[in-house]
C-alpha cells in the first residue's frame, strides 16, 4: 500500500461529521482493509468512485470470499520464502466476492512462521522449503545446528544430520549457511483447509503440500465447487469437512 | 596482521552497524575477525557481508557460545 490510495481516499472522509467521536479515523480492520466509518449511505456511490480512481474497490462481505489476506512476504521480510503478496492478488482477482453458502476466508503465507495464520482461514497457504545438504560446499561451522529451533539438526561426522521428524521447512539453515550447502530440495506451498476464528475457533487440516501457484489455484477451484454443492447455508467450510468427512473432501479437492 | 573486532554482548542491529563501520577503516584485501555470542546475530552478520560482496574466509565456534567470524574487505563497487 503506497500513501497515494490514501491521499484519494481522503475526499471520502472528508464529508464525514467531525462532532461523531473519534471520526474521521481509519483503523485497519483484521481483514487487512481499510475501514472508513461514518459515510452517509447516500455518498457512498461518491466515495466508492474516490477510492476507485486510486485503485481501491469496496470489499466483499456477508456469505462470500472475502478479501485475501496475505504477509508482507518477498522481498520484504527477511524470512520469507514466497512473494506471497503477488499469490494473494492472483487469488483476490480471481475469487473475490464469490456468493458462498457463508463467509470464505483465504490467506497466504511466506514462510512456516504463519504471520497471516493460514491455519485460521477456510483456506490457508503457507510457503515451505525442504532442504537438503550438499556436503563438499559444507565447512562443518555448525552454525545451522546452533539456529535451527526444532533441533532437527545434529553434527555428526563434522557434519549437519537433517532428522525430516522435526524439520518445520522453514529455510533457516538455509540462510544462516555461509557457504550456501543447503539447497532446496523442493519448494512450495503446504494448504490448510476447513480453518476459522470466531466462537468456536477450529484450525484447519493440512491437505496437500508443495505446490505451486497453479496448483493452489486449482485447489481452490475445486473446494469452492465442493463448497458450493455441498454447503448448506450458512455452514462454514469446516462444518462441511467434519460432516461430509474430510477423506471424501480431499479426494475432490485434490483429485 | 589481522585486525580484530570483539562484538561479544552486542546485539543486533549493532553487530553489523559496529562491523561496517571497522571495515570501513581497513583496505580492501585485509582480514577482520569477529567475535560474537549469538549464533542469530553470527548468521546475520555474516550473510549481510556476504551480500555486500566480502569474502568469509572462516566462520567456527569457539568455546563457551562464542562464534568467530574471518572476513576479507572487498572493495565495494557502490554504482
Amino acid at each position: 500500500m503506497t500513501s497515494s490510495p490514501y491521499a484519494c481516499a481522503c475526499p471520502a472522509a472528508q464529508s464525514l461529521p467531525t462532532s461523531f467521536p473519534g471520526s474521521p479515523r481509519w483503523p485497519g480492520g483484521t481483514a487487512q482493509g481499510i475501514e472508513i466509518p461514518w459515510i452517509k449511505f447516500k455518498e457512498i456511490e461518491a466515495a466508492r468512485k474516490d477510492l476507485a480512481g486510486a485503485g481501491l474497490t469496496l470489499g466483499p462481505c456477508g456469505p462470500r470470499f472475502r478479501t485475501v489476506t496475505a504477509c508482507p512476504g518477498l522481498p520484504v521480510c527477511r524470512r520469507a520464502l514466497a512473494d506471497s503478496q503477488s499469490f494473494a492478488r492472483q487469488i483476490d482477482q480471481k475469487f473475490s466476492g464469490w456468493l458462498l453458502p457463508h463467509k470464505f476466508k483465504a490467506t497466504v503465507s511466506a514462510c512456516p512462521n504463519a504471520c497471516s495464520r493460514p491455519q485460521e482461514n477456510e483456506i490457508g497457504f503457507c510457503a515451505a522449503v525442504q532442504p537438503y545438504m550438499e556436503a563438499d560446499a559444507c565447512m562443518g561451522c555448525g552454525l545451522c545446528v546452533d539456529i535451527c529451533r526444532e533441533k532437527a539438526l545434529v553434527l555428526q561426522d563434522g557434519k549437519p544430520l537433517l532428522d525430516k521428524s522435526r524439520c518445520v521447512l522453514c529455510a533457516d539453515c538455509m540462510q544462516s549457511c555461509p557457504t550456501d550447502a543447503w539447497k532446496a530440495e523442493r519448494m512450495g506451498y503446504a494448504v490448510y483447509a476447513g480453518g476459522k476464528n470466531g466462537r468456536h475457533p477450529t484450525q484447519g487440516e493440512k491437505i496437500a503440500d508443495f505446490v505451486n501457484e497453479e496448483q493452489g489455484m486449482m485447489i481452490i477451484q475445486r473446494c469452492l465447487d465442493f463448497y458450493l454443492q455441498h454447503g448448506k447455508k450458512r455452514e462454514r467450510l469446516g462444518d462441511l469437512i467434519r460432516r461430509v468427512g474430510r477423506d471424501e473432501f480431499k479426494a475432490a479437492v485434490l483429485q | 596482521m589481522t585486525e580484530e573486532l570483539d562484538l561479544r554482548g552486542e546485539v543486533c542491529p549493532y553487530t553489523f552497524v559496529k562491523t561496517k563501520l571497522r571495515l570501513e577503516e581497513l583496505d580492501s584485501g585485509q582480514d577482520l575477525t569477529i567475535l560474537l555470542d549469538d549464533s542469530a546475530a553470527t548468521a546475520n552478520v555474516s550473510r549481510s557481508l556476504r551480500s555486500e560482496g566480502h569474502e568469509i574466509l572462516d566462520l567456527k565456534a569457539l568455546s563457551g557460545e562464542v562464534w568467530q567470524i574471518v572476513v576479507k574487505k572487498n572493495e565495494i563497487d557502490l554504482q
